[in-house]
């Protein structure tokens, strides 16, 4: 059965045929149903259904391209892409950047986010203001902007837009969005109880979809790019946010993000030696 | 252990034509507004967190409002200002703003229901806004208090959780919530919930509610994460172990939280507005009704609020030097002209704002030229 309704396929032939500038590529990678389930290797949720959306987007407009990879028997590749968890998705013009990212089926709202990525990058030009693609791509360090999701939040898309957009200014921007209930380990690990939540480079995270001017400052922050009168702009809405002042709160960032890059060693190790 | 999530798939692409009228808020300055922009043929829309939960929607009988000599309830009111605002043509969708960017041009309004853009923005949230205030609930935001449970309840998915709060917003989020929890206690301040029967009665067929009617919630307790919580009632206090807490209680707050910072507001948090035109520090977006702190809170003076920003915002819109309110007179012109705006400007020209900013004037002049 489709996964996608007659109504949608029609409405999204019609978009893509009028919208779709160049082609887009979008780069699976799965993994194959195992027969030996151990702790550190759960089954991949909803692999199969992400490969099924996938070719059935390429089958809409030849200007979609499905490439489905397999993330044990390409780990290779995987590593190349920077891919260490399935199902990810990456929606590229071809050209080798791989920065949009979805890890997890772009399913429920999340699907708008996808399909705004594929005429986005297809146009080959975001909608971000002139003011905030010019910090976006003074960035010269590399950032990596997590996203986390669920299916029904209304915010999120918004925040994952905003996220990959930044990703198209600036190679230098590795933007993913993490559906979170796939994979709950990660949501534990970055103490996800609220979504839309954005963690930038491991060392600053906001909950909630905030316009690009003000995601765009944390961005900033996180590589201590923060100049100007953008300064206090961020120090005013951070505090704003937080609702309150807490000095504990930073002392227990660190160590938490401490325990992640313990947890990361540990689970490559895992991986690898599976 | 999370939910399983639902494979469908929603697609909703924003309207990439901007609006000329988004208004914030769907309480009587909000209608009245809306319906002034509809009649004046302003691409209008209403975007309103819930149709009864502002301070009128909530409101058990109201009396005094001019015109209607019977008592009604304020939910009523709200509905006959809602389907006259509709029936002029202006869109309403039930969505909660949760941010803004009032800079850009055109505005972008960021909701429940897609991001929105509008070439002026009319702002009526009202004053009944909650701050964090139960003891622990600042501290443990986005660490098990929450305020958007179709975001958040998959992370309590088996767990017990709470839900605060009594209007039909609150009962709406319970039904949600329950869907993916073990058991959730609904704390209400009430003996009955200030919310419809219709809602009430829907809520009390879910299987794994505990209410606590007539319940104060005096703390939140957790270390970095929820872990339960302190009741009270009649004098006696008992801890429920909860991982998470879903707040939707009434405050007395201007609603402004989700203005960024980029409006002007008064040392007493409300928006600081052009006592003559309603305008707000930022040219185009416009604050009217309760969230700018009146010292007599009407349903009438609210509405009139609405109506004079909306005008405003039409001057603003084709740069005329006087608001104009005897819109019915465009439509069939005495002498059978039609007004000397319209009459030179094509549907896509472009009209250079006084700031120097150029925009599209598409919607309001199409419209315009297609009823002459």
């Amino acid at each position: 059965m489709a996964l996608l309704s007659e109504r949608d396929r029609r409405k999204l032939e019609e978009i893509f045929h009028s919208r779709l500038v160049n082609p887009v590529k979008l780069v699976l990678f799965t993994q194959r149903q195992s027969l030996i389930w151990t702790p550190w290797s759960q089954p991949c949720q909803f692999c199969k259904e992400a490969e099924q959306l996938v070719r059935e987007l390429a089958q809409i407009s030849p200007l979609i391209e499905a490439e489905v990879h397999d993330i044990d028997s390409e780990s290779g590749l995987a590593e190349q892409y920077g891919v260490d968890k399935v199902p990810a998705l990456i929606v590229t013009d071809g050209s080798g950047r791989a920065n949009i990212r979805y890890f997890g089926i772009p399913a429920g709202l999340e699907f708008t986010a996808l399909i705004e990525d594929i005429l986005s990058v297809s146009r080959g030009k975001t909608n971000l203001s002139e003011e905030v693609r010019a910090k976006i791509r003074s960035i010269d360090k590399p950032v990596h902007i997590q996203v986390f999701v669920t299916p029904t939040c209304p915010y999120c898309p918004r925040a994952v837009l905003t996220a990959h957009q930044f990703a198209m200014e600036n190679p230098n921007i590795v933007a993913d969005m993490i559906e979170a209930t796939e994979f709950p380990e990660l949501a534990e690990r970055y103490r996800v109880f609220a979504v839309p939540k954005v963690v930038i480079n491991d060392v600053v995270s906001f909950e909630g979809a905030l316009p690009e001017q003000v995601f765009a400052l944390y961005v900033l922050k996180a590589v201590d790019q923060l100049a100007g009168k953008d300064v206090e702009e961020f120090d005013l809405i951070d505090r704003q946010l937080r609702g309150i002042e807490d000095e504990g709160d930073w002392e227990e960032h660190k160590h938490h993000h401490h325990d992640h890059d313990e947890f990361e060693r540990e689970h490559h190790f895992h991986r690898y030696e599976h | 252990m999370l939910a399983p999530l639902s494979l469908e798939l929603q697609l909703d692409l924003p309207d990439e034509e901007p609006y000329d009228v988004v208004i914030i808020g769907g309480g009587p300055a909000g209608l009245t507004a809306a319906i002034y922009a509809a009649r004046a043929k302003l691409k209008t829309l209403v975007l309103d967190k819930h149709p009864r939960t502002s301070a009128l929607g909530m409101t058990r009988k109201i009396e005094n409002y001019p015109g209607i000599p019977k008592p009604i309830s304020g939910s009523e009111l709200l509905d006959i200002f809602r389907s006259q605002a509709i029936q002029f043509g202006a869109e309403y969708i039930q969505a909660q703003v949760t941010s803004v960017d009032l800079l850009k041009d055109p505005k972008e309004v960021i909701s429940s229901a897609g991001t929105f853009y509008g070439h002026t923005v009319i702002i009526a949230t009202g004053a009944m806004g909650h701050k964090p205030s139960i003891p622990g609930e600042a501290e443990l935001i986005g660490r098990g208090v929450s305020y958007c449970a179709v975001c958040d309840a998959p992370f309590f998915a088996g767990k017990d959780v709470a839900v605060i709060g009594d209007n039909d917003e609150a009962l709406d989020e319970l039904e949600f919530v329950g869907k993916f929890v073990k058991s959730v206690y609904f704390i209400s301040p009430h003996r009955e919930p200030r919310a419809s029967a219709q809602s009430f009665e829907r809520a009390k067929k879910l299987p794994n509610v505990v209410w606590l009617m007539g319940t104060r919630v005096t703390a939140i307790e957790g270390n970095g994460k929820v872990t339960g919580i302190t009741v009270e009632r009649e004098g006696k206090r008992e801890r429920l172990p909860v991982s998470g807490v879903f707040i939707y209680l009434v405050g007395a707050h201007p609603v402004t939280d989700f203005l960024n910072g980029q409006i002007e507001l008064t040392p007493q948090g409300c928006i600081r507005v052009d006592p003559e035109t309603k305008m707000t520090n930022v040219p185009g977006v416009f604050a009217v009704g309760d969230v700018t702190c009146k010292e007599i809170r009407q349903v009438v003076i609210a509405a009139a609020e609405g109506a004079v920003a909306a005008l405003e915002a039409e001057k603003f819109l084709r740069k005329r030097a006087k608001a104009r309110s005897d819109w019915a007179k465009t439509e069939s012109p005495p002498n059978g002209s039609v007004p000397a705006q319209s009459k030179n400007l094509s549907s896509t020209e472009i009209v250079s704002l006084p700031s120097g900013e150029r925009r599209w004037e598409h919607f309001a002049l199409k419209r315009e030229a297609a009823s002459d």
